[in-house]
């Protein structure tokens, strides 16, 4: 699955939004990031994760309490069966290059995005009016229009991201570096820095802003700086060749989450016993159940077992680590796992970013990841028994075993303001335009 | 848009929140949801945990009504021996609280949730003499306002409009909306000015400056412009402009840009507050950016109320500061405030400010009047 790029380096949708703390913001400076995924791009689209937030706007947003919200589009209606929807687009906003946004401009990659996974999809423009039309009922189409994927751009020879948002592609070295600069005629109001620098695959720790992430070489954090944790943002988890089958029920009891998250996320981690983490779900606390070793000698003592190979993300230290800490456990339990980066192992070892504020969102999400997407149409997003019971109904299938919940950890030097306040729109997105520096 | 009642005297008002329920009201809905579950009204233990932001008051309130509408619903509550136990924990997801109810019996477990959007904890009055009196908050900026007519009249500056409201029954009206033609986008921290006129009234933009009329109908028409005005309206000599796409101001009487100004000291982008000739004045750590003239017979020194210090976005304060010898003394307590301020104001009518708040829980701006008393 597609880890998720940056996801915190996103757009506010409109300049309503901007928050600030008691101080008032200053303008200017140039905040620098250093992140350690050197494999990050500008498309949107990109399997290695994207940069696109802070120069591409969608048409909606989500907010952080999982509401969608007006960004390119102001207004919004569908027909009853949910197969034709009209979107008005907010007037005056213009791309990087001086193009204004109207129907026409927007629809090329609103399309060419939609048809990636829906081959029925047409885009009509006329004006200030999008009507996008599909053949089947799309009753989730304002959650997909807030995926990155969507972003309303164009591209010149010189430039392989013209968006409408509040920074500009400058530079783009892939692999090396990306320089923004505010967009003077942003339509959400200039943002407060000048400019970014953004170096990737770095491992330093010098920037305004570095990324902290788990199991690779520690970065020397400079005296100083304010450390940033987001909740957990990330599920980590075992995936089973052969869901109920006693081989994953026995696992599921024999793996002790509780060294995974002390030792290997030195506590800066959160036990997963449910997919979705419990400030999203509010019910997580319902799964959580302790080892019980003996219950899985008990289920596997009629089984004659070969040994299993586990399959993890190569160049993924942390994830070799919890591998091996499985590997440890099923032996206690007398199950022998061989942990391996060799695709086809009847376990493979997931990281599951989560994308969305949205519960119900996420857990159609990840249920079509399962192949369970059939279960979760008896989802209603306003009883939140429902979620609880489709979530219940796939741990019962042993297909996936949680194991552990990341959160995203950042280093902030002093100088860097309104990380907070911005954050708070979105736990896991910021609202770059909004941060400011002292000079 | 929401309204929060006018209240003639200054005083603490209490912002309803549409469909927030009480503890005892959630518990109630909790309670008949439970025992429409066990019809044959077995004996049942309650268990409470909290997994939530809640108080402790709350809590303790909601335990209670909890327990009494399941008697009240014909459930005998044990604590030993029970036929069934009810496992109740407020839990919270990214939405808000959530109740979440497990019903045991024997081995059978049964799963009730359901959301609680709790009401906010009131504002405990403090023991200082600033006085708030609420007049208006909308889910847009308000980057300022106006009270006209014996304050019959409202005038509400947003970033792209201008609103007006009568007020009948002690309650605003809406009986007009102008918008505001920009010459540029809305800076991203917005900030403006609106002052009455003899034939309507001015609003100051950056790089926006608009005329208005009230009569017979709510009209503006704006240019392009930073054009000059007082930043207390009882003193002329004190003008200032915005700068263009910016959240700053810069004036005649000083040399650079600053956020606020009052009585010859400006708020610079230096988080500083320094006179004309750069002399520092002393203020307390907690001082702000935001500062405005406010005028008080208690005091005998020019008197300011300031805003306080910090990234913090839940919540701000607001203090009054006498200024006397290159120095800032507290003269009130600090008053706590739901939210960052956003913007602060001397008013029209003297002795008054005008403030907005963000409330970080509602993400709504909420606009009052500040007013000084003396203490007894």
């Amino acid at each position: 699955m597609r880890r998720r790029a940056w996801a915190w380096l996103a757009l506010s949708s409109i300049w309503l939004g901007a928050l600030t703390g008691a101080t008032r913001p200053r303008y200017g400076g140039t905040l620098t990031v250093e992140l350690s995924n050197a494999s990050l791009m500008l498309d949107p689209a990109s399997a290695a994760g994207h940069l696109s937030p802070a120069i591409a706007e969608t048409l909606v947003q989500m907010n952080a309490r999982g509401v969608i919200e007006p960004q390119l589009a102001l207004a919004w209606q569908n027909e009853p069966d949910n197969k034709r929807w009209r979107f008005s687009l907010r007037s005056k906003v213009t791309f990087h290059d001086g193009e204004p946004l109207n129907a026409v401009s927007a629809a090329p990659a609103l399309l060419a995005a939609l048809k990636k996974k829906y081959g029925d999809v047409t885009v009509t423009a006329g004006g200030q009016t999008l009507v996008i039309q599909f053949e089947h009922p799309m009753p989730d189409l304002l959650a997909e229009l807030t995926r990155p994927e969507t972003v309303i751009v164009h591209k010149s020879d010189t430039n392989p991201v013209i968006g409408t948002g509040p920074f500009r592609v400058v530079a783009w070295e892939p692999g090396r570096r990306l320089t923004l600069a505010a967009f003077e005629d942003y339509w959400g109001g200039r943002p407060f820095l000048d400019s970014i620098v953004i170096s990737l695959g770095s491992g330093q720790a010098r920037a305004d802003v570095f990324d902290i992430p788990f199991g690779a070489t520690r970065r020397v954090v400079p005296e100083g700086t304010h450390i940033w944790t987001s909740p957990p943002s990330e599920l980590i988890a075992l995936l089973a060749a052969n869901p109920q089958s006693t081989l994953s029920q026995a696992l599921s009891l024999a793996i002790d989450r509780a060294p995974i998250v002390s030792v290997l996320t030195q506590r800066r981690g959160e036990l997963a016993f449910g997919i979705l983490p419990q400030w999203l779900s509010g019910y997580a606390f319902l799964f959580q159940t302790a080892p019980d070793l003996a219950r899985a000698k008990q289920l596997i003592s009629q089984l004659r077992l070969p040994s299993i190979n586990l399959t993890y993300p190569a160049n993924d230290s942390f994830a070799r680590s919890v591998a091996d800490r499985i590997a440890i456990n099923a032996r206690d339990a007398g199950i022998t796992i061989q942990p391996t980066t060799n695709p086809g192992g009847s376990l493979t070892l997931v990281r599951w970013p989560l994308e969305s504020v949205d519960a119900t969102a996420e857990l159609i999400r990840l249920s079509g990841f399962l192949g369970a997407a059939d279960r979760a149409g008896s989802i209603d997003p306003t009883k939140p028994e429902t979620l609880y019971e489709v979530e219940r109904a796939l741990l019962d299938d042993h297909r996936v075993i949680p194991l552990v919940y990341l959160p995203e950890i950042y280093g902030l030097a002093p100088r860097v303001h309104n990380w907070e306040a911005a954050q708070k729109r979105d736990p896991f997105r910021l609202n770059l335009e909004n941060l400011w520096v002292d000079q | 848009m929401t309204r929060v009642a006018f209240v003639l005297l200054f005083g603490w008002v209490t912002v309803a929140i549409g469909q927030a329920q009480s503890p005892p009201e959630a518990a109630a809905q909790l309670a008949a949801r439970i025992s429409s579950q066990l019809p044959r009204h077995p004996t049942v233990s309650l268990e409470l945990q909290n997994l939530s932001t809640m108080t402790p008051g709350d809590l303790s309130s909601f335990g209670r009504a909890l327990e009494e509408q399941l008697r009240k619903s014909g459930l005998p509550m044990t604590a030993t021996q029970p036929e069934v136990r009810a496992h109740i924990t407020i839990s919270e997801n990214a939405r808000g609280l959530l109740l979440v109810a497990e019903i045991l019996t024997g081995d059978n477990r049964t799963v009730i949730m359901q959301p609680w959007i709790a009401r906010p904890t009131s504002e405990t009055k403090p023991r200082i003499r600033i006085l708030r009196r609420p007049v208006w908050d909308q889910p847009e900026p308000i980057l300022d306002l106006l009270l006209l007519n014996s304050e019959s009249e409202l005038l509400v500056l947003s970033p792209t409009a201008v609103l007006s409201f009568h007020l009948a029954d002690g309650k605003w009206i809406a009986t007009g909306v102008a918008a505001l033609s920009l010459a540029r986008p809305p800076a991203r921290d917005p900030r403006g000015r609106i002052e009455s006129t003899p034939g309507g009234f001015r609003v100051y933009l950056p790089d926006t400056t608009c005329t208005g009329t009230l009569q017979p109908m709510l009209t503006v028409a704006c240019g392009p412009g930073n054009e000059a005005w007082p930043v207390n309206p009882r003193d002329p000599s004190f003008v200032v402009r915005w700068v263009t796409d910016r959240n700053v101001l810069e004036s005649p009487n000083f040399q650079s840009a600053f956020y606020d100004g009052a009585n010859g000291w400006f708020s610079t982008a230096g988080h500083r507050i320094v006179d004309r000739a750069s002399n520092t004045l002393a203020v307390p750590e907690a001082w702000g950016t935001d500062f405005a003239n406010i005028e008080s017979s208690c005091v005998s020194n020019p008197t300011v109320l300031a805003s306080g210090s910090g990234d913090n976005s839940d919540h701000d304060q607001a203090q009054a500061f006498e200024i006397a010898s290159g120095r800032a003394t507290p003269v009130s307590e600090s008053m706590a405030l739901p939210g960052p301020i956003t913007a602060l104001w001397p008013a029209e009518t003297a002795g008054q400010a005008t403030l907005v708040v963000r409330n970080s829980k509602t993400g709504n701006y909420e606009a009052s009047r500040l007013g000084l008393a003396c203490a007894e």
